[in-house]
């Protein structure tokens, strides 16, 4: 009854955002599945919840909205590239949807949005918004990629947005008190970072040791062949015929500068996204 | 009656004569004379050539089959094996049974320094010789000198063991002259790197690099023994070519001495190898101005020239060890030892953990206070 319930939505949504975008003469002529203005915090169009979790991660959005004046949200669908042209990364596609859905609490619109889409494991997390970027900063965001993406492998749909919430609450509660989470380690990770740590450590140790002792084992064998003869040349008696340089083309490569606290870009979003 | 072999006598006192690389001299350890090579060489040259002409001539004898027929002897247990020859010690009169390619020796019974010298006829008379420089003492003293440092070496390595033997042999090389003829493309990159909004863009202007030209190159030496291992010969490089005198057998008497047993032909693509390497090389050093800088294509022609013999100084060192042995070689003249020592097992495992855990304790620190901040 409830995916029934959901597709007739999308339908209906689809048919009133399409009327909407030809009379605001945007001319797009993909379909698309926004509603506007509604306390609706998680939209699983992907069908991956029961109604039972669907409810309880509603409830706790409510509750965090009420709480904190940011609004949590989640978003599943089948397939995102059958509502955008082909090229648009889901980065940007949720960002249409958080605009289109007037998804954010208060003024600022602020609030978080999940994205997953079923059908190539692509998610993106976006935030929007000065109080929800205070809270969920770079390295906040980076924290969180971490608890969904460990669920999210593993199919574990339900217990991913459940450690989302639950983190992003520390995250709300930590930028509450005036000590929004921007760098160092989450109040109670003291331990596993320190875990982390070691086996860093001790990757790093061991394969520093091997290099430094293989070094002194190389060091008591010195016999080898030449490879080379460039004892036997003398400089001043090679001579260069040719010595040509021709310009080929150019290429270009851009890398995100990352930056403490967090980095927006131009339309005031900042996020992550990849696979699951 | 002329002998097979040249031993230099002492004008003085008629005691054998050996080459002293100390002083570049050839001197006697009875009567304490000295003498110039080129003394002895003219006192000797009409000595030498009936040595030579003597040998000749017993060789043809050989194989003429004029005089005793002796061909069952050297296939029993008593003859003299394939590869093997007979000559008399000039001195004492000893039979000396040795290989065949070898062309300077001492006789076991009286020590008597001896030079073959048909082994130095013809096509088999080397071009150069580079005349030792170091004694005997300073090869060990090298050899001590090669210890220093090495931290996995067993800690009684150093006293316990036995120097067996210590030899000064001469060499035979092969030295290569030629040209290489290359023609390289390159690809060169320069980086711009500047800052767009919130990326950090890498612009990179990409070229086409040709360097073309000739690359000369003179002696370059092979390893022309079959008893000498390459990778010690190879890295006992480079040899003293300012010191290389015109072949002349007084250099010898002291010194054991191999003539080739490689053809030139035959290891000539050894040093075709490092020539073209070499010469990429030297054409690479030619591009500057560039971020990065990587090879698309070469192509290397080597004009070959003139190939010359040389006999080069080498010290063989063999050193008891528990019951196994170890064999360095130490350059006769700049003293560079090369060599393969023992490793303590039990110092690699403990350097091995200590620094193992040294450095972990170190790197969780350092990653744990890194997140923290």
């Amino acid at each position: 009854m409830k995916k029934i319930s959901q597709r007739l939505l999308a339908l209906v949504i689809a048919v009133l955002a399409g009327i909407f975008t030809f009379f605001a003469g945007t001319g797009k002529a993909q379909s698309t599945l926004y509603a506007a203005g509604t306390d609706t915090y998680v939209y699983d169009y992907g069908d991956i919840l029961s109604d039972m979790a669907e409810g309880v991660l509603q409830s706790k959005s409510e509750e965090l909205a009420a709480a904190y004046g940011v609004g949590v949200y989640i978003f599943t669908i089948d397939d995102y590239t059958d509502y955008e042209p082909l090229g648009v990364s889901i980065y940007e596609w949720s960002k249409s949807v958080y605009r289109e859905l007037d998804l954010g609490i208060g003024d600022g619109k602020d609030g978080m949005l999940l994205t997953l889409s079923m059908e190539d494991r692509d998610y993106s997390l976006i935030v929007y918004g000065d109080k929800a970027q205070t809270a969920f900063s770079d390295r906040g965001q980076e924290e969180l990629e971490k608890v969904f993406l460990d669920d999210f492998g593993q199919n574990e749909w339900k217990s991913g947005f459940t450690d989302y919430q639950t983190l992003s609450e520390t995250l709300l509660q930590m930028a509450k008190d005036g000590k929004p989470f921007v760098s160092g380690i989450l109040p109670g990770q003291e331990k596993e970072t320190l875990a982390r740590s070691a086996v860093y450590g001790g990757g790093g140790g061991i394969l520093a040791a091997l290099l430094s002792v293989f070094g002194m084992k190389s060091k008591m064998k010195n016999t080898g062949l030449q490879r080379q003869a460039d004892r036997y040349v003398s400089a001043e008696n090679v001579q260069l015929v040719i010595q040509e340089e021709r310009y080929t083309h150019t290429t270009e490569t851009r890398r995100p500068i990352k930056s403490s606290g967090t980095s927006r870009d131009s339309s005031g979003f900042s996020g992550k996204s990849g696979k699951f | 009656m002329p002998t097979e072999l040249t031993n230099y006598q002492c004008p003085a006192c008629t005691g054998p004569l050996r080459f002293d690389g100390a002083t570049g001299k050839l001197v006697c350890d009875y009567c304490g004379s000295s003498y110039d090579v080129a003394q002895i060489e003219a006192l000797y040259a009409d000595k030498n050539e009936k040595a030579e002409n003597a040998f000749n001539a017993k060789e043809e004898k050989d194989s003429t089959g004029d005089g005793w027929d002796t061909s069952d002897l050297g296939s029993g247990e008593w003859g003299v094996a394939d590869g093997m020859k007979q000559y008399n010690c000039p001195s004492c009169g000893a039979e000396l049974i040795c290989d065949e390619n070898t062309a300077a020796t001492s006789c076991p019974y009286c020590g008597n320094p001896t030079v073959v010298p048909g082994q130095f006829s013809g096509m088999k008379k080397p071009d150069f010789v580079l005349p030792f420089k170091l004694s005997k003492e300073d090869a060990q003293k090298a050899l001590l000198g090669y210890y220093k440092g090495k931290k996995l070496l067993p800690g009684r390595f150093r006293s316990a063991s036995v120097v067996k033997e210590v030899k000064g042999v001469y060499v035979p090389f092969w030295m290569y002259d030629g040209t290489a003829e290359a023609d390289i493309l390159f690809e060169g990159v320069k980086n711009h790197i500047y800052r767009s909004g919130d990326y950090e863009v890498t612009r990179s202007d990409h070229f086409d690099v040709r360097r073309a030209g000739t690359v000369p190159f003179e002696k370059v030496p092979v390893n022309a023994s079959s008893k000498m291992k390459d990778e010690y010969m190879d890295a006992l490089e480079p040899f003293d070519y300012n010191e290389l005198k015109a072949f002349s057998q007084a250099y010898l008497p002291g010194f054991l001495a191999d003539k080739y047993d490689k053809e030139a032909n035959e290891i000539a693509d050894k040093a075709d190898q490092r020539v073209e390497s070499t010469a990429v090389s030297v054409m690479r050093e030619t591009v500057s101005g560039y971020d990065s800088v990587m090879m698309k294509g070469k192509s290397v022609r080597l004009r070959r020239g003139k190939v010359h013999y040389a006999l080069l100084p080498v010290y063989m060192l063999t050193v008891k060890w528990k019951d196994t042995d170890y064999l360095f070689a130490v350059n006769g003249r700049s003293a560079k030892t090369v060599g393969e020592l023992p490793v303590d097992k039990g110092r690699f495992w403990g350097y091995l953990c200590g620094i193992a855990a040294g450095l972990t304790a170190v790197i969780t620190a350092v990653v744990y206070f890194l997140t923290a901040l």
